[in-house]
């Protein structure tokens, strides 16, 4: 039994920022990167189950990305599972969930995993599409902002609960195997141990090509489901900076309340 | 190793901003090498609030105009590094942020005066650095926005705050009215003006006379009343009175009151109001039997307040040890002066503020200490970590622990050894290698 889980090293913009010469996207010069948060949640879920069946589960983390994508790995690996997945390839620079989803698709064609864990969304992008797209390049089914899962192995299906408007819990039930997408709060993801993060160190990461995954460039750029025309900053709206000493402050705030709440 | 060569020989960035301040010069452009190697990262070193001042020194000479501005909005940035910044080709946005800087010489300041930037000549006007001559000079041409903040800066005289008074709004007023150097004069006046706020402000004074308070105590609004009484020393007011003041803000400041009288106390204890009583059970003044009447107050808050209370006798702290509100237990278990064998029964509970409180109590036992920091809690575990009083012998279980800010924390506690500080250098966590290699410098190594 095996458990997939692909995670993300996301892009965190410094707070001055400038854009790419061709306007596309943020200069990668004011870019600091760390792991979405979503995915601690997906790789906790994952290892819950796998330590709850003691040992008849193995979870695999999987990244699309450079090579300092590898952190993300070793980051998941510090806190179990014996190896990771990395995938990358000149040609997936700006690449699209959809074609994310694809590459995906042929680990799992490879790896053979009875479910998939994806976070929700990353907050870098908040596409929230690579989770469904896999599911659709599957032909699997899915479920998506999942906050509880009871699934063993060997359960042909899984018994799940999403949170909906106004605080209402729907629980479904999917067949397996499928893409669960994971939401914030489904656990509280551990912290690695000092000793898990040495020993991560020493854990194997495969490295795979598109052409070890039978891909071309080409034929993900041909299957892209958007392109990004530009990136900018719009103007400022509406807002209004409250100014003067800090008693003319209050005063204007207080008014400001008021007239929000039709007092004035 | 020393520190340097760990630094140098391990490429750790954070390992070498820890130890540039502690080394020569010749050593620092070593370090720099590492430090400055690409833009991205001295952007983020000009702008780290960790950064140390010899770094930014170094930094205010960069070629880089984005790093130079950080470095100038950094408030660790040293003045001689600010002077450097000002010296060179430095372009408005530059000379704004060096004027608003809190750690500007008054030289640096008092050069820019003449500049026309209305960013320059706002952040001089609230700069408390700035000189009274560079403030006297501001003043003629001043908007009345910047007339708002001159009229708040502690160096403006009394001669510059009768300009602004007679030419200012209603704002500028009520700043003059709260300034310690307006004279006599001005504070009668804003005793006598209409507008509740300029009174307000001038109650709020410290160096408004005690008449004045007095006579404002009768003030027909409440704000003003309640800024009064807050200022106010002891025995120049009317407790009874106020303690009956129709204004829950009125009585909610009496009750704070240090030298309130018994019978004021008393009658304040069974105020409707809760956050009258909370005060009034936080009042080192309060008498013992009404902190005893508000033990049993319904309001646990109240409650936590009277086990907070420095006065509060130790039979009634034995009693509010019991309370069924874990959160009363809490501020039990936080008093320094608690019996130890109240410390003994509270760190044998479960409820995780109870235990945390516990943790962080200078007179909690060592063997208390060591059973609670292996806590599966993180902040149960970091109680015990920012416990100054923590020996090694209960800090030994975090060493490693899981979560990387109570490590961080860890690495500033004083009773860690040279040996746990030195194999903190190795950490994964960058800023638990940096809070360890600083104390390393800053500490001297035994004999």
């Amino acid at each position: 039994m095996k458990i997939l889980v692909p995670v993300k090293q996301i892009s965190v913009v410094d707070e001055d920022f400038e854009l790419r010469a061709d306007g596309k996207d943020v200069d990668p010069d004011y870019l600091d990167t760390e792991a979405n948060e979503w995915d601690d949640y997906s790789y906790e879920a994952a290892l819950e189950i796998m330590e709850a069946a003691d040992g008849d589960v193995e979870v695999v983390p999987v990244t699309v990305g450079p090579d300092d994508a590898e952190d993300v790995l070793r980051r998941c690996l510090a806190k179990g599972g014996d190896r990771g997945i990395r995938v990358w390839d000149d040609d997936l620079v700006d690449a699209t969930p959809a074609a994310i989803a694809k590459v995906l698709a042929k680990v799992v064609a490879k790896e053979q995993p009875d479910l998939v864990f994806t976070g929700t969304l990353s907050s870098d992008r908040s596409f929230a599409q690579t989770g469904v797209s896999l599911a659709a390049e599957l032909g699997w089914p899915h479920v998506a902002v999942v906050t509880g899962i009871d699934w063993k192995p060997g359960d042909p299906k899984a018994t799940l609960k999403r949170e909906l408007e106004g605080g209402l819990i729907e629980e479904v039930s999917v067949e397996c195997p499928a893409v669960l997408t994971i939401q914030l709060g489904i656990n509280t993801p551990r912290y690695a141990s000092l000793r898990g993060v040495k020993q991560a160190k020493e854990k194997p990461v495969q490295e795979w090509s598109l052409a070890d995954l039978g891909l071309t460039g080409a034929e993900l750029a041909a299957g892209a489901s958007f392109r990004v025309r530009r990136m900018y900053k719009p103007e400022t709206g509406r807002a209004e900076l409250i100014e003067g000493t800090t008693a003319e402050q209050a005063a204007r705030l207080a008014a400001i309340i008021n007239e929000l709440r039709g007092a004035a | 190793m020393s520190l340097l060569t760990r630094a140098l020989q391990s490429g750790d960035e954070y390992l070498a901003a820890a130890v540039h301040p502690a080394v020569l010069p010749t050593q620092r452009q070593s370090l720099e090498k590492l430090l400055f190697a690409t833009s991205r990262g001295k952007r983020q070193l000009a702008a780290a609030p960790y950064a140390p001042a010899s770094l930014l020194e170094a930094l205010a000479s960069d070629d880089d105009p984005k790093v130079r501005i950080r470095v100038a909005r950094n408030p660790s940035t040293p003045a001689r590094a600010l002077g450097r910044l000002a010296g060179g080709d430095a372009s408005t946005a530059l000379l704004s942020a060096i004027a608003a800087h809190k750690n500007a010489e008054p030289a640096i300041l008092a050069v820019m005066q003449g500049m026309e930037s209305p960013d320059i000549r706002a952040a001089l006007c609230g700069n408390p650095k700035t000189p009274l001559k560079t403030l006297r000079a501001l003043l003629p041409a001043a908007t009345l926005a910047e007339r708002k903040i001159l009229a708040g800066n502690p160096n403006a005289d009394a001669a510059m705050l009768r300009d602004l008074w007679d030419s200012g709004d209603i704002y500028v007023r009520a700043e003059v009215a709260a300034h310690p150097a307006a004279g006599p004069g001005l504070m009668d006046e804003a005793k006598r003006s209409l507008d509740p706020l300029v009174r307000r402000m001038l109650a709020a004074n410290p160096a408004v006379t005690q008449d004045t308070l007095v006579a404002l105590l009768s003030d027909p609004e409440a704000a003003v009343r309640a800024a009064a009484v807050r200022h106010l020393a002891p025995d120049d007011h009317a407790p009874e009175r106020l303690a009956s003041d129709p204004s829950s803000t009125v009585r909610r400041a009496e009750a704070r009151h240090f030298t309130l009288p018994a019978s004021a106390a008393a009658r304040l204890a069974g105020d409707r109001d809760h956050w009258v009583r909370r005060w009034l059970a936080r009042n080192p003044g309060t008498p013992d039997f009404v902190l005893r009447r508000l033990a049993s107050d319904p309001e646990s808050e109240v409650r936590r307040g009277v086990g907070r209370n420095r006065s509060c006798a130790v039979d009634l702290l034995r009693e509010l040890a019991q309370d069924p509100v874990p959160w009363v237990r809490a501020g039990v278990a936080l008093r320094e002066d608690a019996p130890v064998d109240i410390l003994h029964r509270l760190g044998e509970q479960s409820d995780i503020d109870v235990i945390s409180a516990v943790g962080r109590n200078a007179r909690t036992p060592p063997s208390i200490l060591e059973r609670i920091v292996r806590h599966e809690n993180a902040d149960v575990r970091r109680a015990v970590i920012l416990n100054k009083r923590a020996p090694r012998s209960a800090l030994e279980a975090v060493l490693e622990d899981p979560y990387p800010l109570n490590r961080a924390l860890l690495a500033r506690h004083p009773s860690l050894s040279f040996a746990d500080l030195e194999t903190m250098l190795r950490d994964p966590e960058p800023q638990v290698r940096f809070t360890a290699a600083d104390a390393l410098v800053k500490r001297p190594r035994p004999n």
